[in-house]
């Protein structure tokens, strides 16, 4: 079932376009996440959503009604905020029960709801005291429990972790995760960080510009981003980019002729690429560093300049002959020194392309056929 | 080297116990010169008359308590009566009407506001005795000249602009968030404003209070413009017609001005601590 639509929703800031014409589904029980880098209206969209903000165009429909013109405060949702915005002079519990005080439910009712939510948040012992009084991660339990307790239509959460420390943040992440198995709740969830929207979201819808560029599960767009912008957003490091020219396309034999000096054979290339520029993309870890014996064959050299150990893994950052900065991640133990020539191959079944316009064309093509 | 360095710390540290005297001397010298005169007037208030103008310094002989009762029984009681409904009514509504004004430009979202808040702030600049005359036209044609309200509306009239700017300078430093957290909850901005900003206002909404009962309190030219009855007439004003009935009784005239100050004292003595801290809060980020 269809919790909530968006219809060609756009917004100006006077004469600045801030959204434009997005349209997405959110089912029940879905967890979508809004991702995008800063500024690019995914806040704002969270906005319009609450009814923070007017709509100035298009449609958003809850529960089968259109609402935009009903005040935040009747739209039946709960917010997060990313600065909690817990009422200081108001106890955890009183914080809570807000939204049901408000409700007129009947004081029982209320004292149960606010119980149940904060023992799922674990804040039975806090209920007396006052925002002042908590730490970052309590604050930001007593946001959750306030929406909790609401039994909201949809959650919206507002980039909720960023002003947590790096080990509190995690386990929120985790804690949100629960919550929304445990609760069954629908939730969407705006954050500017590709690793919550990876591992939180069944849904990612991905911003740029006020705009979406893609909207799938987050596999989805980790192995089929279709353009540059989402390939390069999702995942970390980032995804490799190598610009080069395509010689010959067609006939299942197409080739990229890389600046580094590599060549790659590509399978299944569109005939009108041939003799144009393009970007070959690979990701950090499918790039090969190939042992001694291999190099005879060796195709392009890195040069590493700094290497971070993990532990599990090895992130390498090299820069190629012709300058162009490499990310590498090596799940090997062997162990490179930074100054030290390495030998890479690009495997060309783990590569996308990217046309002069930033549009997949190897892989996303191959998935639309598929499709059809 | 290191000696001159001693020498010199020596001389900067002799400089500040110097400075830091001179600066409490100068503190001391201000206080005496507010203090002396509210002295003088209760050690006034408590000597006979002829006491008082024949050794006008010293302590009373004996302290004449009864002039209190005098001054009391004179009419006193009606005009600090006067003056406190008077007082309390304008700054009641001063501070809530106010409070709701500056809500309503922080939060509410609406064409016009700028406009709005600067004629507000526009009440700043006009003095209130440009507005004698057609003030006192338009209260004798609404009827209620040389009643209570002839008094309580001009007041809270000229107090809004000034309590206004005070306290929407306060609000726009609550995170606007707030709000939109109790819009969330389902709050309207009626809800939110009783709710959320008056508890979060209480120190400038004191300031406020604070400010506007010593205006009225100590309001004159419409208090002797627009009432003109015994029992309406604030203290003040009463005051004043007290001078011309004990022409000759000046101690018991003392003791009637120190009764008139007592209320505001006491006042400024409750709302004291939340007033500086109104007034200064937001200076300093």
């Amino acid at each position: 079932m269809i919790k909530l639509e968006a219809q060609s929703l756009t917004k100006d800031f006077g004469s600045v376009r801030a959204l434009d014409d997005i349209s997405f589904t959110v089912a029940e029980r879905e967890f979508v996440v809004l991702v995008g880098p800063s500024g690019c209206g995914k806040s704002t969209l969270l906005r319009l959503i609450a009814g923070l903000e007017e709509i100035s165009n298009g449609k958003l429909i809850i529960e089968g009604s259109r609402v935009n013109d009903v005040p935040a405060s009747q739209r039946g949702l709960a917010m997060v905020f990313q600065s909690y915005a817990l009422y200081p002079h108001m106890t955890v519990e009183e914080n809570m029960s807000v939204g049901l005080r408000i409700a007129g439910k009947p004081k029982d009712e209320i004292r149960q709801k606010v119980k149940t939510a904060a023992q799922i948040l674990q804040l039975d012992e806090l209920l007396a005291r006052k925002p002042k009084q908590l730490s970052g991660g309590q604050r930001q339990r007593v946001a959750i429990g306030r929406a909790i307790v609401r039994d909201p239509t949809v959650f919206l959460f507002d980039e909720p972790l960023s002003n947590l420390d790096a080990a509190l943040r995690l386990q929120m992440r985790l804690e949100i995760a629960k919550l929304h198995k445990q609760l069954n709740a629908t939730m969407i969830y705006v954050t500017h960080d590709q690793v919550e929207a990876m591992t939180l979201a069944d849904k990612i819808i991905v911003l740029n510009n006020g705009k979406i560029e893609q909207t799938g599960s987050p596999l989805e767009l980790y192995r089929q981003p279709l353009n540059r912008f989402v390939a390069g957003f999702i995942g970390s490091p980032q995804m490799n980019f190598l610009d080069g020219r395509i010689t010959a396309a067609g006939d299942k034999k197409a080739t990229i002729n890389l600046d580094c000096g590599l060549s790659v054979p590509l399978e299944d290339l569109d005939a009108s690429l041939a003799g144009k520029r393009a970007t070959l993309g690979i990701r950090p870890e499918h790039i090969v560093i190939l042992s001694e014996e291999r190099q005879t064959v060796a195709p392009a050299c890195a040069n590493v300049q700094v290497v971070e150990h993990l532990g599990s893994q090895t992130i390498i950052y090299a820069n190629l002959e012709d300058g162009t900065a490499l990310s590498i991640i090596d799940d090997e133990t062997t162990e490179q020194c930074p100054g030290e020539l390495i030998a890479i191959d690009v495997p060309s079944n783990a590569a996308y392309l990217f046309d002069e316009n930033g549009i997949e064309r190897l892989r996303s093509s191959r998935i639309s056929e598929r499709k059809k | 080297m290191a000696q001159a360095m001693a020498h010199r710390v020596q001389r900067s540290r002799r400089r500040a116990i110097v400075n830091h005297g001179g600066l409490l001397l100068l503190f001391w010298i201000l206080t005496a010169i507010s203090i002396y005169p509210l002295i003088w007037l209760v050690l006034s208030s408590l000597k006979t008359s002829s006491e008082m103008f024949g050794n006008s310094w010293a302590f009373p002989e004996v302290w004449q308590w009864d002039n209190y009762v005098q001054a009391w029984n004179a009419g006193i009681s009606r005009y600090l009566l006067s003056s406190v409904i008077v007082t309390l009514i304008s700054t009641l509504l001063v501070v809530y009407l106010s409070a709701a004004a500056a809500y309503a430009l922080v939060v509410l979202r609406f064409r016009g506001k700028a406009a709005i808040y600067a004629l507000i702030l526009g009440g700043l600049i006009l003095p209130p005795e440009v507005a004698l005359f057609p003030l006192f036209q338009t209260l004798t044609w609404l009827g209620i000249y040389n009643t209570y309200w002839a008094l309580i509306i001009p007041y809270t009239a000229f107090g809004i602009p000034f309590a206004t700017f005070l306290i929407r300078a306060y609000m726009v430093k609550i995170p606007i968030e707030l709000s939109e957290a109790a819009a969330m909850d389902g709050a309207g901005p009626l809800w939110s404003f009783r709710n959320i900003y008056l508890p979060l206002c209480r120190p400038v909404l004191a300031s406020a209070a604070l400010i506007q009962s010593m205006r009225s309190w100590n309001e004159f030219i419409f208090a002797l413009s627009f009432v003109e009855s015994e029992n309406v007439k604030t203290i003040t004003i009463g005051m004043m017609s007290f001078a011309n009935a004990l022409r000759s009784d000046w101690s018991v005239l003392m003791a009637g001005l120190v009764i008139s100050i007592i209320p505001v004292l006491l006042v400024f003595i409750v709302l004291q601590r939340q007033f500086i801290g109104g007034l200064t809060q937001g200076a300093v980020k």
